[in-house]
C-alpha cells in the first residue's frame, strides 16, 4: 500500500512536472503574443537623398523661355529670343502690280508710244523680270489697202529678242469699215521676259505698211492690254517703304519665382540679328525697347543706335539671291543695358519697324526678287557672370511623410559639397492640404550650402563642404507628418556676397546629401 | 523603415520558427537512464529491450534558448504585460542560440530472439536551430544609429527541418557481457528552411548614414517559404499540417546509429553514436534566395525629379526594397542531421540502486552542445523505477533531471525531463525538456530484470 501510494505520488508529481513544462511553454508564447505593448527605443539611421545638380539643371527646369548654352570658356549663358520683324518682297511687287493693273487697256495712237506706267511712291524701276503675265492686243485695218502691222516692245526682251507682234490685216474693201484682229483668246505669255525702262518708261512701237509700202497711222481700234503680271525680279530705285509689325515682347522667367534681392549681370548683351536678301538700303527703327522689371518699373534701352536706327546689311546688285546677315550688339559700352538688366527683368517690350531707302537717295539702285526677305531677331544674353545678394526664390514641392508614420522624432543631417560660387540659404515651410504652415524646416533661414571660394577672375578654386543638422523632436515631428507640401524659400548669395562678380560654369555642381536618424519607441 | 526590411527578411524566419515551438526541451540525457525501454534504444541501439516490445505513440521535446528567458522579455508595467525588448537584448551575448528538437514517436516494434534483436520504428522529427548575433536584435529593435561609422555582422544562421524517420535496427549480444547494435534510418524530408552561407555585414556610414550590406547569404527553402518580393514573404511551417502525404517524397536521406554496451560485473559502460552521416537531399519544391556581393543604398538621386516636382519622400522604401532584392533560384541542396555521441557508465550499488555518469556531445552546424550528468536511480519495485541526475549542460549548472518508468502489466509508461527546475520556474528557464512515452513489453524474463549479478542492463 505504501509502495502504491508512493507510486501514485511520484506519478502525479511527474505528470504535474511534465504538464507544467509543456503548458507553461504554450502559455509563455501566448503571453508574448498577448503582450499589450512593447518597451524599446530604436534609432534608425538612413540615407534619404544623395543627389547632385548643377546650375544647368536648375535653369533647365525653371527656365522655359530661354535656351541655356555654354560659352567656349565654359561660362553658362541664358538666351531669350524673339522675332522682331519679318518682311518679304510681296509689298514691293504688290505696289508695282497695282500701278500696272490700274492702267487697263492702252490705246495705241502713235508709232512710238510710252506706256502710261509710273512707279508708286517715286519708284524708279530700271528692270523687271516677269514670271507671269499676258499681253492682249487688238489691231484694226480701216484703210483701203491690206496692211502689215508690227507691234514692237523694244525693251521687253526674251532670249535677246524684243517682244514683237506681226499681223497681216486685209482691207475691209468698203469705205468706212475696218478689219479687226485680236488675240483675246490666245494672249501672249510674258513669262521670262525682262523689261527695262528708257527714261523711266516702257515704249511700244507701231508700224503699219500697206501694199504700196506706205506707212500708215494706227487705226482707232488698235490697243494693248497687259494683265496678270507677276515679277520675279525688280531693279532700280524701289522707293521708301516703311514696314512695321505689331509690338511684341520677350518673357524672361529667370525672375518668375523672385521674391527679393539683387542680381547683377556683368556682361549682358542684347543682339539684333539681321538677315536680308533685299538689295535695298534698309534701316531698323527702334520705336520701343523697354525692360519691364520685377517691381513693375519700365526702363527704356538707351543708346545712340536707338535714336539713329540700325542699318541693315544688304546685298549688292552682283549679289542677287544671296542673304547677308550681321549681328548688332547692344552692350555695356554702347547702351545702358547693364543697368536695366540688373533690375530684375521679367519682360522686354519692343516695337521695331524698318524703312527702305531711308535717306531717299535715288541714285542708289537696288533690287528685289520674289524670294527676297529680311528678318530681324533679337536675343537677350545673360552670361552667368556677376553677383547676387539675397536673391530669393520660392517654390513648392509635393511632399509625403506617410512612410515615416511610425517614427516619433527625427534628426536630419545635410551634407553639401558645392563647386559653384553660390551660397544657398534655405528655409522651408511644411504645409498641409489647406496651405496652413505646420512648422518650418529651420528656426531661421540657414545657409545650408556655402559658396565655393573664387579667384580674382571669379572662378571657383575649391569645393566647399557644409554640414547642417535639423532636429525635429517628437512634438515638432508629429506636427509635420500631415504635411503635403514643402514650400522652399531659397536665397542665393554669390561668394563674397556681391563684392566680386563670380562665374557660373557648366561643370560646376552641388552635391546634396541628406540622411536622417529616425527615432521609434514602443510603449 | 529599415526594420521593415530586416523584419521581412530575417525576423519572419525567426518568428515562423518560434511560432512552431509550442513545446519545450533539449538533447537527451534522460534516455540513457530509461533502462530496458524503446527510448533507451534511441540513445544507444545496442540497448534494445529484451523480449517483444511495441513502442506506442510518444513525444519528446527539447527547447534551449541561450541568454534570455521569458522574464527577460515580458515585464509588468502599469498593470499590463509589456515586452521589454531592450532588457532582453541587454541579456544577450554576442551569439545566441535557439534550438528546438521535437520527436513524435508513432509506432515501433522490436523483438529479441536469443542473442539477436531486430526492431523497426517510425517517428516524426522536427529540428530547429537558430544561431543569431546580438547585433541582429539590436538592429531590429534598437536600430542601426548606434552603429554609425561601424560595420556589424548580423546574419543569422538557421536550419529548420521536419522529416520522417523510418528506422530498421538490429542488436546482437556477444557472450554475456557485450552487446552491439545498429540502425539504418531512412529520412524522408517534409519541409526545410535553412541558411547556406549566412554572412551579412551592415555598414552605416557616418556621412549621411549610407547603408552598405556585404552579403554572402543564402536561404534555402523546401516547401516552406512563399516569396513574392520582400514585401510579401510568408513562411509556411506549421508542424501540425505535416501530413502523411509527405511520407515518401523526393526529399530523402539516410542516417545511421551505432552502439555498444559492455558489462563489467556491476559496471556497465555504453557508448553510442546516433544519426551518424545523417543528411537529407532536398529536391522537391526547392527555392534558393541569394544575397551576394555588396548592396549599397546611398539615398535617392532625385534632384531632377524634385525639380520636376514629381518625386515624394515615399519612394525611399521602394528603393530600399529594390536594393536588397535577392536572386531566386531552384537548385537542390543537402542538409545534415547532426550526429550525437553518448557515453554512459552505470554502477549498481545494490539490486535497487545504481549510480552513474552520462556524457553527451553533439555538433550541429558548428554549434556544439555538451552535457555531463551524475545520475542515480532506484527501483522501488518491479513496477517503478525512478531516476534523477544533476547535470552540466550548455554551460549551465542548474539542470536537475528526473525520470520514471512505471510498469503496469506489459505496459511501461515513461516520463522524463532533463530539467525539472524549469517546471517550477518556467519563466526564468533557458531550457525546457520532457519526454512522454509508452511501451508494451512481452516475454521479458524476470531474471533479466531482477537478477543480482548485474544482468539487469541486458
Amino acid at each position: 500500500m505504501k509502495l502504491q501510494n508512493n507510486l501514485f505520488s511520484v506519478l502525479r508529481l511527474s505528470v504535474l512536472a511534465l504538464s507544467l513544462t509543456a503548458l507553461v511553454g504554450c502559455s509563455q508564447f501566448a503571453e508574448l503574443e498577448d503582450a499589450e505593448g512593447s518597451r524599446y527605443e530604436a534609432e534608425y539611421a538612413v540615407p534619404l537623398l544623395n543627389t547632385s545638380f548643377s546650375m544647368n539643371d536648375l535653369l533647365d527646369n525653371f527656365e522655359e523661355n530661354s535656351v541655356l548654352t555654354v560659352l567656349p570658356d565654359g561660362l553658362l549663358r541664358l538666351q531669350y529670343s524673339g522675332s522682331v520683324l519679318t518682311e518679304n518682297a510681296d509689298d514691293v511687287f504688290e505696289a508695282i502690280n497695282a500701278t500696272l493693273a490700274g492702267a487697263g487697256g492702252i490705246a495705241i495712237e502713235s508709232t512710238v508710244q510710252a506706256l502710261p506706267f509710273s512707279g508708286p511712291d517715286g519708284l524708279v524701276i530700271d528692270r523687271m523680270d516677269l514670271k507671269e503675265g499676258n499681253l492682249f492686243w487688238t489691231l484694226e485695218n480701216c484703210h483701203d489697202k491690206d496692211l502689215t502691222i508690227t507691234l514692237t516692245f523694244p525693251t521687253v526682251i526674251k532670249d535677246g529678242e524684243p517682244l514683237t507682234v506681226v499681223r497681216e490685216l486685209p482691207t475691209a474693201g468698203v469705205e468706212g469699215e475696218c478689219t479687226p484682229r485680236d488675240n483675246i483668246l490666245n494672249p501672249i505669255s510674258l513669262a521670262d521676259y525682262s523689261i527695262t525702262t528708257v527714261n523711266d518708261s516702257i515704249y511700244v512701237e507701231y508700224q503699219a505698211i500697206d501694199t504700196d509700202g506706205v506707212e500708215v497711222e494706227p487705226s482707232s481700234g488698235t490697243g494693248i492690254l497687259i494683265a496678270q503680271l507677276a515679277f520675279s525680279y525688280a531693279e532700280g530705285y524701289l522707293g521708301q517703304i516703311s514696314h512695321s509689325s505689331d509690338p511684341d515682347s520677350i518673357e524672361i522667367d529667370f525672375f518668375d519665382n523672385w521674391i527679393r534681392g539683387d542680381v547683377f549681370f556683368e556682361e549682358p548683351v542684347i543682339t539684333f540679328n539681321f538677315e536680308n536678301s533685299f538689295g535695298i538700303p534698309t534701316r531698323a527703327i527702334v520705336d520701343q525697347f523697354d525692360v519691364v522689371s520685377v517691381d513693375g518699373t519700365t526702363l527704356p534701352l538707351e543708346s545712340e543706335f536707338i535714336d539713329e536706327g540700325i542699318e541693315f546689311p544688304f546685298p549688292s546688285l552682283d549679289q542677287v539671291g544671296e542673304v547677308t546677315s550681321t549681328d548688332f550688339v547692344f552692350d555695356k559700352d554702347n547702351s545702358n543695358i547693364r543697368e536695366i538688366l540688373s533690375s530684375g527683368p521679367i519682360a522686354i517690350n519692343y516695337d521695331v519697324s524698318a524703312a527702305t531707302n531711308p535717306d531717299g537717295d535715288t541714285d542708289i539702285r537696288g533690287f528685289v526678287t520674289d524670294s527676297s526677305f529680311y528678318r530681324v531677331l533679337v536675343e537677350v544674353d545673360l552670361p552667368l557672370y556677376g553677383w547676387a545678394i539675397n536673391f530669393g526664390v520660392r517654390d513648392t514641392f509635393d511632399l509625403s511623410l506617410t512612410d515615416l508614420d511610425n517614427a516619433d522624432y527625427a534628426e536630419f543631417k545635410m551634407v553639401t559639397e558645392n563647386a559653384m560660387p553660390v551660397a544657398i540659404g534655405v528655409q522651408g515651410y511644411f504645409r498641409d492640404e489647406a496651405g496652413n504652415a505646420l512648422d518650418s524646416l529651420y528656426d531661421a533661414p540657414t545657409r545650408v550650402i556655402a559658396g565655393a571660394p573664387v579667384g580674382s577672375d571669379g572662378r571657383p578654386t575649391d569645393i566647399q563642404e557644409t554640414v547642417t543638422f535639423s532636429d525635429f523632436p517628437a512634438d515638432r515631428f508629429t506636427k509635420i507628418k500631415g504635411a503635403t507640401q514643402l514650400e522652399v524659400v531659397a536665397t542665393f548669395f554669390t561668394t563674397t556676397d556681391g563684392e566680386q562678380s563670380v562665374q557660373i560654369l557648366n561643370d560646376q555642381d552641388v552635391k546634396v546629401k541628406v540622411g536622417a536618424i529616425l527615432g521609434v519607441s514602443g510603449n | 523603415m529599415i526594420s521593415k526590411i530586416w523584419k521581412s527578411t530575417v525576423c519572419l524566419l525567426l518568428c515562423a520558427t518560434l511560432g512552431s515551438l509550442t513545446l519545450s526541451a533539449q538533447n537527451d540525457l534522460s534516455s540513457l537512464m530509461l533502462v530496458n525501454t524503446w527510448q533507451n534504444m534511441n540513445a544507444n541501439p545496442a540497448l534494445q529491450p529484451s523480449g517483444f516490445t511495441i513502442n506506442l505513440p510518444g513525444i519528446y521535446n527539447n527547447l534551449w534558448v541561450t541568454n534570455i528567458t521569458f522574464n527577460d522579455l515580458l515585464v509588468e508595467e502599469g498593470g499590463r504585460q509589456v515586452l521589454d525588448v531592450s532588457n532582453a537584448i541587454s541579456q544577450m551575448e554576442a551569439q545566441n542560440i535557439l534550438r528546438e528538437d521535437l520527436d513524435i514517436e508513432t509506432i515501433g516494434i522490436g523483438f529479441q530472439f536469443g542473442a539477436l534483436g531486430l526492431n523497426i520504428g517510425h517517428r516524426l522529427r522536427f529540428n530547429a536551430l537558430i544561431d543569431y548575433p546580438k547585433t541582429l536584435a539590436q538592429l531590429i529593435w534598437e536600430g542601426n544609429a548606434q552603429f554609425i561609422g561601424q560595420t556589424v555582422e548580423f546574419g543569422p544562421a538557421f536550419d529548420v527541418t521536419a522529416y520522417h524517420e523510418f528506422a530498421l535496427g538490429a542488436s546482437y549480444k556477444i557472450g554475456d557481457n557485450i552487446k552491439v547494435g545498429g540502425r539504418v534510418k531512412l529520412l524522408s524530408g517534409g519541409a526545410n528552411l535553412n541558411t547556406g552561407n549566412s554572412e551579412l555585414q551592415l555598414t552605416t556610414d557616418d556621412d549621411i548614414y549610407q547603408l552598405r550590406m556585404d552579403a554572402d547569404y543564402v536561404v534555402n527553402s523546401a516547401g516552406t517559404l512563399n516569396y513574392d518580393g520582400l514585401r510579401d514573404v510568408n513562411v509556411n511551417f506549421d508542424f501540425g499540417n505535416f501530413s502523411t502525404d509527405e511520407l515518401f517524397g523526393g526529399n530523402s536521406g539516410m542516417a545511421f546509429d551505432l552502439g555498444i554496451a559492455v558489462k563489467l560485473n556491476r559496471l556497465q559502460i555504453a557508448v553510442s553514436a546516433v544519426d551518424l552521416g545523417g543528411e537529407i537531399s532536398w529536391e522537391e519544391n526547392v527555392n534558393n534566395y541569394t544575397l551576394e556581393g555588396a548592396y549599397e543604398f546611398e539615398g535617392l538621386d532625385v534632384a531632377q525629379d524634385l525639380l520636376d516636382n514629381e518625386e515624394s519622400f515615399g519612394s525611399i522604401i521602394d528603393s530600399l526594397y529594390d536594393t536588397y532584392e535577392p536572386i531566386e533560384t531552384s537548385q537542390s541542396y543537402t542538409t545534415t542531421i547532426g550526429a550525437k555521441y553518448y557515453f554512459s557508465g552505470q554502477y549498481e550499488i545494490d539490486e535497487q540502486i545504481s549510480v552513474g555518469l552520462i556524457g553527451f556531445t553533439n555538433d550541429y552546424r558548428d554549434i556544439n552542445t555538451t552535457g555531463l550528468a551524475v545520475t542515480g536511480s532506484i527501483n522501488f519495485s518491479p513496477l517503478l523505477r525512478l531516476g534523477a541526475f544533476y547535470g552540466l549542460r550548455n554551460e549551465r549548472f542548474d539542470n536537475l533531471g528526473v525520470n520514471a518508468t512505471v510498469s503496469i502489466g506489459p505496459a511501461r509508461i515513461i516520463l522524463a525531463t532533463d530539467n525539472i527546475i524549469s517546471a517550477f520556474r518556467p519563466k526564468d528557464a533557458n531550457l525546457a525538456n520532457f519526454r512522454l512515452g509508452a511501451n508494451l513489453q512481452f516475454g521479458q524474463e524476470k531474471e533479466d530484470v531482477d537478477t543480482s549479478n548485474g544482468n539487469r542492463f541486458f
